[in-house]
C-alpha cells in the first residue's frame, strides 16, 4: 500500500535540516587518513630531510614568510 | 620534464620548491635528484604520513603554510600564486587568521621509525593493526618497518615476506590507495606493475660518469622485480627444452644450513588466476664462514611446480660475480602464473644447487637444497558486495 505523501514544505524543512547537521557533522574522512586540503594548514610533521646529517629533520615550518610549492613525486 | 617547468616558474617570483617522497629507499630519489640535477630540499615521507592517496601530488602553501591551492597548474603558479600579496608581511604570524593545524596522532611506531628502531616500529605497528584492524594505515606501516628491518642488520627470519602479508592487507583494506599499492608493485608481478620502477638507476650512474660526477651510493640495491619491465599477456614459455640439472638427487643435501634459504611471494596471499613474484633469497651463513665459490660454477635452481602453476622458465642460474669468492646475498625472482580454479592447495617444489667454501673447514663443496613453497589463496569474494 502506498504511503500518503507529506506536505511538500515540511518535506523541504527535513530535508534542509539533514543536510545542515550532515554539513556540521565532522566527516568520518577526517583526521590524518585525507591530505591537506585547501584552506587547511599543513600538518607541522618532522620528515627526516634526504641527504640531511643523520637525524636531521625539517618541518614545513622551516620555509615559512616564503610561498612554498610543495611537490609529492617518486624516483620511479 | 616538470621540473624544468618549474624552474621557468621560480624565476616568476619567491617560490621555494620542496620535495615529499614515500619511497622504502629514499636514498635511491637522491640518485635520481642527483642525476636530473634537481636541487631542492626533499623531506622523505616513507610511512606516508602526509596521508596522500594519489600520486603525484602538489600543494600550493602560503607563508603562513596553509595549503592555498592542491594540483595548481603552472599557468596559476606563474598568473596568481606568484604575484599575489604576501599574507604574512616580513613573516609575522597573526594566530588569529591561522587556520588551526589539524591534529595528527603519532603514536609510538612513527616514533620507533623515524630513530632507526625498526624492532619496535614493528611491535608498536602490529598492536595498531590489532587495535584497528579495518585500517590500511597501521597495515602498511607495519610492512614498512619490516622491511626496513629485512634491510638492516637487524634482520629476522621472514620479514620481507611479513612486509608484504602486511602491505596486501594494506591494499584490501584501502584499495585507492596508491602509495599503499605502488609499494606491493615494486615486489609484485610484471602484470600489475604500471611501469619498471628502477630501471633507470643503471642509466643514471652512466650518464653521471659520463659527466665525471660521482653517483651517490645505494644501501640497497635494486633488483628482480624493481627492475622488471612490466608484463601485458600470458608469461612468455621456455624457446629451448631445458635440461633438469640433478635429476637424481645426487648432489648431497645442505643439511647444515651453510646458505640460509627464504621463499618470498608477492601478493600473499595469491588470487587464482593472477601471476605472483616469487623471490627465492639465498644467503651464505655468517656463523660458518660460507662464502660462495665462483670460479666452481653459479646457483642455479630448478622448479617443478605443481600442476597448473606456470613459469616462464624451469632453470635459472645467478649471474657470476668477477671476483672468485664472495659472501653476498643473491636472489633468484621470477613469475608464477597460477590456475584459475584449484580444488586442492599450491605449491611450488624445487631445489637450488650451489658451490659454496667453508672458512672453518676450508672445505668447498656443491649442495643442494629442496623447498617446496604452499601458495596461500586469498579466499574467493561472496557475489554480494565486494567487501575491499
Amino acid at each position: 500500500m502506498n504511503k500518503p505523501s507529506e506536505p511538500s514544505f515540511r518535506r523541504m524543512v527535513r530535508l534542509v535540516a539533514l543536510g545542515l547537521f550532515s554539513f556540521l557533522l565532522p566527516s568520518p574522512l577526517q583526521g590524518q587518513s585525507i591530505p591537506p586540503r585547501q584552506g587547511e594548514a599543513f600538518p607541522l610533521l618532522r620528515f627526516p630531510l634526504l641527504g640531511g646529517k643523520k637525524g636531521e629533520t625539517r618541518t614545513l615550518a622551516a620555509w615559512r614568510g616564503h610561498k612554498v610549492l610543495l611537490i609529492q613525486f617518486a624516483s620511479w | 620534464m616538470w621540473y624544468r617547468k618549474l624552474l621557468e616558474v621560480q624565476k616568476s617570483g619567491d617560490l621555494q620548491l620542496v620535495g615529499l617522497i614515500q619511497e622504502q629507499h629514499p636514498e635511491r630519489c637522491r640518485l635520481f635528484m642527483a642525476w636530473k640535477q634537481m636541487r631542492f630540499p626533499i623531506l622523505v615521507d616513507a610511512l606516508n604520513r602526509a596521508s596522500v592517496h594519489a600520486i603525484p601530488m602538489m600543494w600550493a602553501l602560503d607563508e603562513k603554510g596553509v595549503v592555498v591551492r592542491t594540483r595548481p597548474s603552472m599557468d596559476w603558479l606563474r598568473e596568481e600564486f606568484l604575484p599575489r600579496k604576501s599574507v604574512a608581511k616580513n613573516g609575522a604570524e597573526n594566530a588569529a587568521s591561522r587556520p588551526a593545524l589539524r591534529r595528527v596522532e603519532e603514536g609510538a611506531g612513527v616514533r620507533a621509525y623515524l630513530a632507526g628502531r625498526w624492532t619496535e616500529a614493528v611491535k608498536a605497528f602490529a598492536r595498531d593493526c590489532a587495535a584497528r584492524p579495518s585500517d590500511g594505515v597501521p597495515f602498511f606501516r607495519l610492512g614498512c618497518a619490516y622491511r626496513a628491518r629485512f634491510d638492516s642488520a637487524e634482520r629476522e627470519e621472514a620479514d620481507f615476506q611479513n612486509a608484504i602479508d602486511a602491505w596486501t592487507q594494506a591494499i584490501a583494506l584501502s584499495p585507492a590507495n596508491y602509495i599503499f599499492r605502488r609499494r606491493l608493485q615494486q615486489y609484485g608481478p610484471r602484470l600489475s606493475k604500471p611501469y619498471p620502477f628502477y630501471s633507470w638507476v643503471a642509466q643514471a650512474r652512466r650518464e653521471m660518469k659520463a659527466r665525471g660526477e660521482t653517483p651517490p651510493p645505494l644501501r640497497v640495491e635494486p633488483k628482480g622485480s624493481e627492475l622488471a619491465a612490466p608484463l601485458r599477456g600470458d608469461l612468455p614459455a621456455a624457446s629451448a627444452p631445458e635440461k633438469e640439472p640433478d635429476p637424481k638427487a645426487g648432489v648431497p643435501s645442505d643439511d647444515k644450513d651453510s646458505v640460509a634459504f627464504e621463499a618470498v611471494l608477492a601478493p600473499r596471499p595469491a588470487r587464482l588466476g593472477a601471476n605472483l613474484a616469487v623471490h627465492l633469497i639465498f644467503r651464505p651463513s655468517l656463523a660458518r664462514g660460507t662464502t660462495w665459490d665462483n670460479g666452481a660454477g653459479p646457483l642455479q635452481v630448478w622448479l617443478a611446480p605443481h600442476k597448473g602453476l606456470r613459469v616462464a622458465h624451469r632453470l635459472w642460474t645467478h649471474p657470476l660475480p668477477k671476483q672468485a669468492s664472495t659472501a653476498e646475498e643473491r636472489s633468484i625472482d621470477f613469475e608464477l602464473a597460477l590456475p584459475k580454479e584449484s580444488a586442492s592447495p599450491l605449491f611450488l617444489r624445487g631445489y637450488a644447487l650451489y658451490f659454496v667454501c667453508e672458512k672453518k673447514s676450508g672445505l668447498c663443496t656443491f649442495l643442494r637444497r629442496d623447498f617446496k613453497i604452499e601458495i596461500p589463496l586469498q579466499k574467493p569474494k561472496s557475489k554480494k558486495g565486494s567487501g575491499g
